[in-house]
């Protein structure tokens, strides 16, 4: 099930709110974890059972990690052995088919042809697993002895199906105790609704022009461009407007959720940028990869090396393709390159001129999502060569200024929405009465054409939801 | 800074009435089987059974279902479209918003489309001494694509058509081309095709049939074709059609006029597969439905006879879509027979057909759109 839909508000979360709260305290996380259950299994029965395997495991490796601990030892072999069949099931499932390809294009190997669907959330709840193991044997939080708690961090409905990825040490208190109250679950609906109009209402139509633009018989300068702008935009609000709704039904069900986006657009640097986008993997990255390579406090050479290695791995967690490798990689080399060249040139210079360290950075991540949007490498190739003029018809086309004329609302309803000069705006109008009457009723319209674009829209496909 | 609780609070409220309020409503909603306003068959609630549950064909159907039964659809419907086109949008799904006429998005020609034309071809060639002909209509987006939103990128149908008879001429198959693009654009200022719907109207079909009779020798044309507008009537002003349903978009009403030549003609319409006999090319019951153009021959059949008092010698086979039910009309003086065979919906062989009438013509008749879209054209015929 994916929250932008019809099914999901008015036959799920009715009930499912009405349960929990009526529910006496001791009872509710065994409610979130059947609701989450039910939750999961709608799109994916079989996959249920994959889920209830991870959670026992994960559960029983975290015992014995602390078992072990108990018996003054450090627990790295239960450790490694916990980390290892979660990467294994989800390599399995993720990168079986890639393996097999390339195995058999270098090595001519052939592997048996296996077409598996990804499991969904798969690649979400197995580093909040691998995140479970590692904070108890690192101590940051105590292993859960409660199979239901346990079992609800790992299948809580909200984040399950992507993201935000929490961290255990982050949610550990949380799942013993936690408030609720009218403001809270109010505040809840804001975010939620929030990320239900950034999904349904800009995504969707994005992602219409972004494909109806790429299926077009021969593109223009410019059409190529706004196909990967749409597509800029579409990726942001599709994914940032889940993370939103998935943290506002957190809140409506007590908890508090980091926060995995703050205007990626809106960065002055590449790293600055990755600072804001998917916050919660980049942490988990940090976390738990780069750290423990030695992060940056090694030898230039060591730093470079373990800066790749994160963004290959980054890379590849999004997809099993060379393009998402490369995407990944690409992202590397631009770190490294700032951090190392640009830094050191522009000392002192730094903040001078935001603009065009933004103009600089939004061109390229828009040539960045080029990999990422391409089936393979030689397309995206083909369409970065398109963005010049390289096999395009002409600069400007009829069909560019069709979509330019009749898309101009929703690019530039996007391009404010990326920018935070709404929420500034709307913060320093708020001391009236007034404002606050009209607040309310703009949340609830937004909502209720999120609903009506529900009823009738066919295109609601959801960007992030195999990966 | 102000207090942001109480905000919340309100807000919360409103969420939880109307989420509440919504989910109440859709379950006292009576279901409905059929949407006037869209004109299709909602999906209606699906049976349970474990092997469905399984493989999540029952959440599919089950979403599906909650969608087309929302409590107030229509009215959902409307907020939604009318949204769309503050956004600056005008395209729906495949339909384009002109100023006051909706458009159908053309398609593009695919590998099925050589697969129809040869087997149209191949079928011809067993035939020798039957006339072979190819009508291919452009619809109202190459037409009048002077109506069209400006800069719509749509497919150039004029090429498409072009490109289709110079494949025929390469492979020198054994059928003659009626070129309607010209003909129909000397009056495109004209109602040639329906606002919210994506056939052409009587008027369009009249100025088809001209170009027929001219490329076919029709022998009735003489005295018909000259005063075809004098013999139109309207019989309803209140058609609102498949584009319009299919977008949600709102067009001013149609008119469906209808032929009706001076001289009364006697005529057995025969829907074979049916068994039922009429004897009028109208149905003028389907005025008072939603499918308002069903009246001419009564919408789809697989197979449907009609015999004349012409006597001309001439018999025709005409393998079609739903644009020739408006255009057989036109067709009563000229053929002592015609049968209509719609592919789409007959799944017997047309040589046993030819074997049991003595056609003197064939004549395909498309829509351009339908015929590129079309994959079961070949099957029939081979």
């Amino acid at each position: 099930m994916v929250f932008s839909s019809i099914v999901f508000l008015f036959a799920f979360l009715p009930p499912v709110l009405a349960v929990y709260y009526l529910a006496p305290g001791k009872l509710r996380n065994l409610v979130l974890l059947l609701a989450s259950l039910i939750f999961y299994a709608w799109g994916e029965p079989v996959y249920c059972l994959l889920m209830g395997y991870s959670i026992l495991w994960n559960y029983v490796m975290g015992l014995d990690i602390a078992r072990q601990q108990e018996k003054g030892k450090r627990g790295k072999g239960s450790l490694a052995l916990g980390v290892a069949v979660d990467l294994l099931i989800l390599g399995f499932f993720k990168y079986y088919g890639f393996l097999a390809q390339n195995l058999e294009a270098l090595l001519s190997v052939k592997l048996p042809a296996l077409s598996l669907s990804l499991p969904i959330g798969l690649s979400f709840y197995t580093f909040q697993s691998i995140s479970y193991l590692a904070d108890v044997y690192r101590g940051k939080a105590k292993s859960q002895k409660n199979l239901i708690s346990f079992g609800l961090y790992i299948s809580m409905f909200p984040q399950l199906v992507a993201g935000p990825i929490v961290q255990y040490a982050d949610v550990d208190a949380q799942l013993q105790s936690r408030e609720m109250s009218r403001s809270r679950f109010g505040e809840g609906v804001r975010y939620f609704v929030v990320g239900l109009g950034k999904k349904v209402l800009l995504a969707n139509n994005l992602g219409v022009m972004y494909r109806e633009i790429t299926a077009l018989s021969s593109l223009s300068v410019l059409s190529a461009w706004l196909g990967v702008l749409a597509y800029t935009f579409q990726i942001y609000f599709d994914f940032s407007g889940y993370s939103d709704m998935a943290i506002g039904l957190g809140k409506m069900l007590g908890f508090e959720f980091q926060p995995n986006f703050r205007y990626p657009y809106w960065a002055t640097s590449v790293t600055d940028f990755w600072r804001r986008w998917h916050i919660s993997l980049s942490s988990w990255f940090r976390e738990y990869v780069y750290i423990p390579l030695g992060g940056n406090r090694v030898s230039t050479g060591r730093h470079i090396f373990n800066l790749l290695v994160v963004w290959a791995c980054t890379g590849l967690w999004h997809g099993a393709s060379w393009n998402f490798v490369v995407w990944g990689l690409y992202y590397g080399l631009l770190l490294i390159l700032e951090k190392y060249v640009l830094n050191r040139l522009g000392k002192g210079k730094k903040g001078k001129l935001p603009v065009v360290g933004r103009f600089y950075t939004l061109v390229l991540v828009m040539i960045g999502w080029v990999f990422f949007f391409s089936p393979n490498l030689q397309a995206a190739g083909t369409y970065l060569g398109l963005l010049v003029g390289q096999g395009a018809v002409g600069v400007v086309d009829g069909a560019s200024l069709y979509y330019l004329t009749t898309g101009a609302v929703l690019f530039l309803l996007a391009a404010l929405g990326s920018t935070p000069l709404p929420g500034a705006l709307w913060r320093r109008l708020q001391e009236s009465d007034w404002w606050d009457v009209l607040t309310v009723t703009g949340y609830l319209v937004i909502f209720l054409l999120a609903v009506a674009y529900l009823i009738h829209d066919t295109y609601n496909p959801f960007l992030y939801f195999r990966f | 800074m102000r207090d942001r609780r109480y905000l919340n609070n309100i807000l919360g409220l409103g969420f939880v009435l109307l989420l509440g309020g919504f989910t109440l409503a859709n379950l006292l909603h009576q279901d409905v089987k059929f949407s006037d306003t869209e004109n299709r068959m909602l999906e209606q609630r699906p049976v349970f059974s474990l092997t469905e549950l399984m493989d999540g064909r029952f959440m599919t159907d089950f979403e599906k279902y909650q969608t087309d039964q929302f409590a107030f659809r229509d009215q959902w419907i409307r907020f939604q479209t009318a949204a769309d086109r503050l956004l600056g949008k005008n395209k729906s799904g495949d339909v384009y918003l002109g100023k006051d006429q909706l458009f159908e998005e053309p398609s593009g020609i695919r590998a099925g489309t050589r697969q129809n034309l040869k087997a149209i071809g191949s079928f011809s060639g067993h035939y020798p001494g039957v006339r072979s002909y190819l009508m291919l209509v452009p619809d109202a987006a190459s037409v009048q694509k002077e109506g069209l939103p400006a800069y719509a990128p749509v497919e150039d149908q004029e090429k498409q058509l072009e490109k289709i008879g110079r494949y025929l001429e390469k492979r020198e198959e054994p059928v003659m081309e009626i070129p309607l693009y010209e003909t129909l654009r000397e009056h495109k200022d004209e109602y040639l095709y329906y606002w919210s719907d994506h056939h052409w109207t009587t008027r369009g079909a009249g100025y088809a049939y001209e170009k027929m009779a001219e490329v076919m020798g029709l022998p009735g044309a003489e005295n018909r074709a000259d005063s075809m507008e004098k013999q139109l009537y309207p019989v309803t002003d209140s058609f609102q059609g498949t584009l319009s349903a299919r977008s949600g978009y709102q067009v001013p009403d149609d008119t469906i006029e209808v032929y009706w030549p001076e001289q009364e003609e006697e005529l057995v319409v025969t829907y074979v597969q049916e068994q039922i006999k009429s004897a009028s090319l109208y149905a003028s019951e389907k005025l008072d439905t939603k499918d308002k153009y069903g009246m001419f021959l009564n919408g789809n059949h697989p197979l449907t006879e009609i015999r004349t008092m012409a006597s001309t010698g001439r018999k025709l086979l005409l393998v079609k879509d739903s644009y020739a039910n408006c255009l057989v009309p036109f067709l009563t003086g000229d053929f002592e027979e015609i049968v209509l065979v719609d592919p789409r919906y007959y799944y017997d062989s047309l040589d046993q057909l030819m074997e049991q009438y003595d056609f003197t013509d064939v004549v395909f008749l498309y829509n351009l759109n339908t015929f590129l879209e079309d994959d079961v054209l070949h099957d029939v015929l081979g």
